[in-house]
């Protein structure tokens, strides 16, 4: 099978994934579009034999990291390494039932810090294995371990209810 | 304190609970966290969120059919905001055109004035200045009283189909009256001194200032004519002068 073929038939996953991610309909397209472009052009780097879904999710994430880079360089960016912030400060009101509606599962993960969503949602949207999370983001699988428990902390937090904090924040 | 039964294991982690609670923990490990789990409700309840958790998120986000690869190709981000800055560039070029048709000219505006002033002089002695005036503004735009000339009253004036102005009547002590047109000039550059412009029997004084254009219409004969458009282009004096 051509590689072409096989790149069309991950398409559904990574708009899946861009969409959870991004949360935005156009701009996850546009990621999805800039990573089958970026991989089309270089498929001579893919080695054969090798996980063809973990190499898509690759530069996809290449591609995520600059837009945020970019748009950091305008706004404030959350880093994963930010404790300082309290977590009810992120906190969505808990829906009366209790349940995990899909819009407040939406609501909490657009709070997480970017590299903690994205560990979040490969493991847990994608099923990946903790070793291709790592392999997928470039980092140590120590490092995906810590992302993933502190993003599943902050959203088991964030939708335990606590009603957030009424003051406003001096922001950049 | 942390679990560690028989000696020779370790002691559950942190990525083992996540690993258990993703079912990707090998059996001996696996059943080595349920021990531990047996004696610890809330580490249990964490886990049964986290595997619930997992399952929402794959149901809130179901795989998104590929476009079918007859499919057009989306624009590219790049044409979308070209075409995002045509569309609001052709709107602004509406609302330019709209501002444009509907701002009266010079000459539109003087014919208007002369044809307000003989309106005005065939009026009746003592009734208003026209018929439109009783439902005109209340108040005057400018207070011409020193030049000896009161304000009769006011009205909107069609100038075409889009282009309008405001007329507003005075008169002097001997009974001759003058027009005043106001109307609307942001695109027109402006003309704070007044100027004079002779149409026969008649006088018009023209001034634009602060985004209005302005004819001053009367006999050239009328009294106070010239020295109301001098009071009405005059700039505000400080009140607290001696």
């Amino acid at each position: 099978m051509d590689i072409r073929d096989e790149l069309i038939e991950h398409v559904p996953r990574l708009r899946r994934y861009a969409r959870a991610l991004i949360n935005n309909r156009e701009l996850a397209d546009d990621l999805v579009q800039d990573t089958l472009e970026r991989a089309i052009a270089r498929t001579e780097l893919f080695r054969s034999g090798t996980d063809l879904r973990a190499w898509l999710f690759t530069i996809m994430h290449n591609i995520f990291v600059n837009q945020v880079r970019k748009s950091a360089a305008r706004g404030t960016h959350l880093s994963v390494d930010d404790e300082n912030v309290p977590e009810a400060d992120y906190a969505v009101p808990a829906t009366q039932t209790g349940a995990l509606e899909v819009r407040d599962l939406d609501y909490a993960l657009q709070r997480l810090p970017v590299e903690q969503r994205q560990v979040v949602l490969l493991v847990g949207l994608e099923e990946m294995s903790y070793a291709d999370v790592a392999l997928a983001l470039g980092i140590p699988i120590g490092t995906v371990m810590s992302r993933l428990s502190r993003g599943r902390e902050r959203l088991r937090a964030l939708m335990a209810g606590s009603v957030p904090r009424a003051n406003l924040k001096v922001v950049r | 304190m942390k679990f560690r039964g028989p000696l020779d294991e370790r002691p559950v982690s942190e990525a083992d609970i996540q690993a258990y609670s993703d079912g990707t923990l090998a059996g001996a490990r696996a059943a080595h966290v349920r021990r531990y789990l047996a004696g610890q409700p809330g580490e249990w309840r964490r886990i049964l969120f986290y595997r619930r958790l997992n399952a929402q998120i794959r149901d809130a986000y179901p795989e998104q059919a590929a476009p079918p690869l007859n499919a057009p190709p989306r624009p590219r981000r790049a044409w979308r905001y070209v075409r995002a800055f045509a569309a609001a560039f052709a709107l602004a070029c509406v609302a330019l055109g709209w501002v444009a048709v509907s701002e009266p000219s010079q000459q539109v505006l003087n014919d208007a004035a002369v044809m307000a002033l003989m309106e005005a002089e065939n009026a009746k002695p003592g009734a208003p200045a026209t018929p439109e005036a009783i439902l005109g503004p209340a108040s005057a735009p400018f207070d011409l009283g020193a030049a000896g000339l009161r304000y009769l009253g006011g009205s909107e004036v069609r100038l075409g189909p889009f282009a309008s102005a405001r007329r507003y009547v005075y008169e002097n002590g001997e009974g001759e009256r003058v027009v005043l047109l106001g109307a609307r000039a942001w695109l027109a550059s402006g003309a704070p001194q007044w100027s004079a412009h002779r149409a026969g029997a008649l006088r018009l004084l023209m001034w634009r200032q602060g985004g209005t254009r302005w004819v001053l219409a009367g006999n050239a004969q009328t009294r106070g004519l010239m020295r109301a458009a001098d009071l009405a282009t005059m700039p505000p004096r400080d009140s607290g002068a001696p």
